[in-house]
C-alpha cells in the first residue's frame, strides 16, 4: 500500500538537515511500529521518499512524502501513530492512497508557493508593489548564482516564476515558482532580482523568513 | 532581581556551520517547567554536541536527574567557534537547549571532564554562560559550579574553577547532592547560602571541596602535600561507587542528536571497571572492581531501548567488552531477536585473541567493516612491562582468524614512549606488523591488504602504576616518531601518530597542580578553544601563556617523580591503594605480569577491603 503524506516542518525543526529529516521518519517510522516495506540489500531501510529536499533555515506547511506499507491499513492511524512519534515542529497533516505503480513523488513535482518576510525600510515598503510590478513585465529576469563547483553562473528565471504579489496587509512577499527538474526557482533568486530593482545590496541570510506554504505535484 | 541577559534569536542561526548543535527539541529530549521545579540544574559537556551527544556518562545523569519529579537538567555544549563569534558579535549569553535560561541563572551547574584538552572549553562556557571562573569571586546568585567523570580524579589544574568535585560513580551521589540542596532550600525558602551547601555536601563519600584545601610548597616552589582548610574536611576524600548496577537507575530512552555524531546508536553498559590491570591505564584503576549487569537486566534495557529510540545498532558497552562473563549469550540472543527487524549489534573493544575475532565476525556478518586490536606495544618485554597480557601467538591466532573470516583491512593500537622502551622495542612494532602482513599473503587472499598502525603518545595518568613516570621529551617523542617511520619497507602498511605538541600538553595537565589554572585562564584569554582539534589547537597560545605564568612546562611533563614524593593528587582517593601502586610499578621494572583478578588470585589492589565491594560477574567464569 503506497500513501503519500503531506507536513509541516517548522519552529526549530526548520534547522534539520534533509539527511536529518530522513533519519528522524526512519526512527519514528520504527518506534510506531508500521508495517513499513524495507528496501532489499545489505542495509534495509524503510521505503520512503520525500518530494523535495527543503534548505536549512525554511519552514513549510505543505511537504511530501511516500510511504510504502507491506499491508494496508488505515491512513488516518497511520498519520495518528507517526505523529505520536514526531518531534515538536514536524507534524503530518494529510494523507491519501497512491495508485501502486505510480511514479516516484519526486518526478512529480512541478512548483511551490512561498511566503516571504524581509526587512524593509518605509520607503522600500511603498515602493515594493511597483517594484514587483515592474519584475512581471520583465521579459527577462537574470540572476547570478553559485552552480555546484562554486562557479559563478547567471540564469533567466522569468520562465519559471509563475506568479509574484505583495501583499500590502501582511507586508509578506508570495511567489509561485517552478520547482521542477526542469527548471528550478529558488525564492532568494527572486529577491535577488527584488534587490537590484531596489538599487539597494541583497538581504542577508538572516534576514530572510522563508516559509514554503506548499509543494504542487502533478499527479 | 537578576539582571535581564541578551538571549540570541533563533533566526541568527542561518549563519552557523551546524545549527542543529544549538536547537535542542530532540525526541525523548525532556522539558520541564522553570516555574515548577524546585532545583534547576544544568549539565555542560564542555565539547562540542557531536561528541557530548555519544556520551553514554551523560545521558545516565540526565535521566537519573530528570525522573525526580522536583528536579531538572538542561543541557549545553562548548558552542563551535562559529557560534562563539555569533554569541560574542550579538552580545549574546550561553543558554541550556531545553528552556533557552542563560547559564548564569542556575542555582547549579555540572561538568563533565572527559580528558584534559577541554578545559580551554570549560572556561570558555563560564564565560559564555556569564559566571565568574574563579570559585572564590562567586556571587551567593551566581551557580554553584560541579565536576566529575574520569578528571575528577586529578581536577587540581582546573580546581580553583570548580566548587565542588564528584570523585566515582555519578548515578546515586548526584541525586542526593540535589536532594540535600533542595532540604536547604526549603529552610532557607530562598537559594541557601553556598557554603553551607558545601559544608554538608563534603560529608558524602565521593565529595571533594577544593577551597578546603590548600597545597603548600617549598622555596624550590615543590609541591609538598595539602593542607586542610576546614577541620570535618576529609581526608583523603573517598570515592563513590555504585556496588550492584543492576539496582542502578538507567535510561529507558535515549536522547536522538540531530546531524552526524560520533556515536550514533543505542548502549548497553555491560559493566564497570576492568582488572585486566593494564599499567598505563587509568580507567582501570579508577573504576574498579568490576561490576557487571546480569544478563536480564541487559536484555530488558536493550529491549527498552530499541523501543524507545528506534534505533537500528546497538552498541555494547564497557571498558573490554569481550570480557564480560556472558557475551556469547548476550550477543546470540541480540542477534536472534533483533536481526529480523533489522537491528545489528555494535563492538566498540576487542580483545586481542580469536575468541574476539570469532564474535565480531558473527555480529558483522553482512557489513565487513575494518578490524581494530591494541596489542599496545611492539615487544612480548614492553608487553609485560604494562601488564597487557597477550602473547605473540596470541596475535597471530587473532589476526588469522580475522583473515580467514574475509577481514582485509586492519588497524593496530600501540603507544610510545612507554617505560623501558627502546628503540628495539619500537623495532618490534613494524616486524610484528610484517609477520601479520606475511599470514595474510600466505593465505593468498583476494583483495589488498591493510595494515593501519596507529601510534599514540603514552601519557602518565595520577593514580595509576606509571603515575611517577615523567613523559619523554617532545624531541625525543619526535624522534622515535621518525625512526618508526623510517622502518616501513612494507606497502601494506601505514603508520600514524599523534600530534607531539597535544601529547605534551596533555602531559602537562595529567600530572598538574593548582598552579596550571592561571594558565588555562591565561590560554583562554588569548583565544585556545577546542584543543583535542588539530583544526583549532594553537600550541603557541599555551606556549605564551605558559610562560607569562611562569610554569616549568618541563617540570610537570617531563619530571619523573620520587616514589617519597608528595603528589598533588593524593588526597583523593581512587580505591585502589599506594602500596598497590608501587608494587605494580616494582614489578612492571622487573617485566613481571600480575593476574586479571576475575580469574587468578587478588593482588591486593584494596578497593575490596576498603570500600566493602568485590568484583560482581553474572556467571563464574570458565577461563
Amino acid at each position: 500500500m503506497k500513501l503519500l503524506l503531506m507536513f509541516r516542518k517548522a519552529s526549530a525543526l526548520r534547522w534539520i538537515s534533509h539527511l536529518d529529516l530522513i533519519k528522524v521518519f526512519e526512527k519514528a517510522l520504527r518506534r510506531a511500529e508500521l508495517p513499513i516495506a524495507l528496501s532489499q540489500g545489505f542495509n534495509p531501510r524503510p521505503k520512503m521518499s520525500i518530494a523535495l529536499p527543503l534548505p536549512v533555515g525554511t519552514t513549510s506547511s505543505g511537504e511530501y512524502m511516500e510511504l510504502e506499507l507491506e499491508e494496508s491499513m488505515d491512513p488516518l492511524l497511520v498519520v495518528k501513530k507517526l505523529n505520536l512519534q514526531l518531534p515538536e515542529g514536524l507534524h503530518m497533516m494529510q494523507v491519501q492512497v497512491l495508485p501502486e505503480r505510480g511514479p516516484a513523488i519526486m518526478s512529480v513535482v512541478d512548483s511551490s508557493f512561498y511566503e516571504i518576510k524581509i526587512p524593509l525600510s518605509e520607503e522600500e515598503t511603498a515602493k515594493m508593489g511597483s517594484v514587483i510590478t515592474t519584475l512581471q513585465q520583465k521579459s527577462e529576469i537574470t540572476v547570478d548564482y553559485l552552480n555546484k563547483e562554486g562557479r559563478k553562473k547567471s540564469m533567466d528565471i522569468k520562465p519559471g516564476v509563475r506568479s509574484i504579489s505583495w501583499q500590502m496587509d501582511t507586508n509578506k512577499i508570495e511567489m509561485h515558482l517552478e520547482t521542477s527538474s526542469r527548471l528550478f526557482v529558488r525564492p532568494n533568486y527572486v529577491l535577488q532580482a527584488i534587490a537590484a530593482e531596489m538599487y539597494r545590496e541583497e538581504w542577508k541570510i538572516d534576514e530572510m523568513d522563508i516559509h514554503r506554504v506548499r509543494i504542487v505535484l502533478h499527479i | 532581581m537578576q539582571e535581564q541577559h541578551h538571549i540570541l534569536q533563533d533566526s541568527k542561526l542561518a549563519n552557523v556551520h551546524k545549527p542543529t548543535r544549538y536547537i535542542g527539541n530532540e525526541i525523548n529530549q525532556i522539558v520541564k517547567d522553570p516555574l515548577q521545579t524546585e532545583v534547576r540544574m544544568a549539565f555542560a559537556f564542555p565539547d562540542v554536541y557531536d561528541i557530548g551527544m555519544s556520551h553514554l556518562g551523560s545521558k545516565i545523569l540526565y535521566h537519573v536527574v530528570n525522573r525526580l519529579e522536583w528536579a531538572s537538567m538542561e543541557r549545553v555544549y562548548a558552542p563551535w567557534p562559529d557560534y562563539e563569534a555569533l554569541l560574542r558579535r550579538e552580545e549574546a549569553v550561553l543558554t541550556t537547549l531545553e528552556n533557552k535560561t542563560p547559564l548564569c541563572e542556575f542555582p547549579l551547574l555540572g561538568f563533565t571532564l572527559q580528558y584534559e584538552l577541554t578545559y580551554s572549553n570549560l572556561v570558555n562556557i563560564l564565560d559564555l554562560g556569564r559566571i565568574s571562573l574563579y570559585a572564590k569571586d562567586r556571587l551567593e546568585t551566581e551557580p554553584i559550579i560541579l565536576a566529575g567523570g574520569p578528571g575528577a580524579f586529578n581536577p587540581e589544574p582546573i580546581a580553583d574553577f570548580l566548587d565542588l568535585v564528584v570523585l566515582g560513580d555519578g548515578e546515586e551521589i548526584l541525586p542526593q547532592l540535589l536532594h540535600l540542596y533542595r532540604n536547604l532550600q526549603k529552610k532557607y525558602q530562598k537559594r541557601p547560602p553556598r557554603q553551607e551547601f558545601l559544608m554538608k555536601a563534603a560529608e558524602f563519600d565521593g565529595v571533594y571541596v577544593p577551597a578546603f584545601y590548600m597545597p603548600k610548597y617549598d622555596e624550590q616552589h615543590t609541591f609538598q602535600g595539602i593542607e586542610r582548610l576546614v577541620e570535618n574536611a576529609p581526608m583523603p576524600v573517598r570515592r563513590a561507587i555504585v556496588k550492584d548496577l543492576n539496582q542502578a537507575e538507567y535510561p529507558d530512552a535515549l536522547l536522538l542528536p540531530y546531524g552526524e555524531v560520533i556515536h550514533d546508536r543505542a548502549m548497553i553498559e555491560l559493566f564497570r571497571g576492568c582488572t585486566a590491570g593494564c599499567r598505563f591505564c587509568q580507567a582501570g584503576c579508577i573504576y574498579r572492581p568490576v561490576r557487571e549487569r546480569s544478563l536480564e537486566t541487559l536484555l530488558n534495557q536493550a529491549k527498552i531501548l530499541i523501543q524507545s529510540t528506534g534505533y537500528d545498532e546497538i552498541s555494547l558497552i564497557s571498558l573490554s567488552s569481550m570480557d564480560y562473563s556472558q557475551i556469547e549469550s548476550l550477543v546470540d540472543t541480540l542477534l536472534h531477536d533483533y536481526g529480523c527487524q533489522g537491528v545489528g549489534v555494535a563492538l566498540p573493544s576487542l580483545r586481542v585473541d580469536s575468541f574476539s575475532v570469532d564474535i565480531a565476525e558473527k555480529v558483522q556478518q553482512v557489513r565487513k567493516s575494518g578490524l581494530t586490536l591494541a596489542p599496545e606495544a611492539g615487544s612480548q618485554r614492553l608487553r609485560n612491562i604494562i601488564n597487557k597480557r597477550v602473547s605473540e601467538s596470541q596475535i597471530m591466532e587473532a589476526v588469522s582468524g580475522a583473515f580467514d573470516a574475509g577481514w582485509s583491512s586492519l588497524k593496530l593500537y600501540f603507544m610510545l614512549g612507554l617505560p623501558g622502551e627502546t628503540d628495539a622495542d619500537l623495532a618490534e612494532i613494524i616486524r610484528l606488523a610484517e609477520r601479520i602482513a606475511g599470514v595474510y599473503r600466505q593465505k593468498k587472499r583476494q583483495g589488498r591488504l591493510r595494515i593501519s598502525i596507529s601510534v599514540s603518545t603514552f601519557v602518565p595518568k595520577p593514580h595509576t602504576p606509571f603515575q611517577w613516570m615523567g613523559q619523554i621529551s617532545p624531541e625525543e617523542i619526535r624522534r622515535r616518531q621518525q625512526l618508526l617511520r623510517s622502518m616501513i619497507r612494507d606497502r601494506a602498511i601505514e603508520l600514524s601518530t599523534h600530534d607531539v605538541n597535544t601529547s605534551d600538553l596533555e602531559a602537562l595537565f595529567s600530572r598538574g597542580d593548582r598552579r596550571l589554572s592561571a594558565v588555562i585562564e591565561r590560554a583562554h584569554e588569548l583565544g585556545a578553544r577546542f584543543d583535542g582539534w588539530t583544526e583549532h589547537f594553537r600550541f603557541d597560545l599555551w606556549k605564551r601563556a605558559i610562560e607569562e605564568c611562569g610554569v616549568d612546562h618541563r617540570y610537570y611533563a617531563n619530571h619523573t617523580k620520587e616514589i617519597t614524593e608528595v603528589l598533588p593528587w593524593e588526597h583523593l582517593d581512587s580505591g585502589v591503594r599506594k602500596e598497590w601502586l608501587v608494587e605494580q610499578w616494582d614489578l612492571a621494572l622487573k617485566e613481571l605480569e600480575t593476574d586479571d583478578c576475575r580469574f587468578g588470585p587478588c593482588s591486593l589492589c584494596g578497593v575490596c577491603m576498603d570500600y566493602g565491594v568485590q568484583n560482581l560477574l553474572d556467571k563464574e567464569s570458565n577461563r
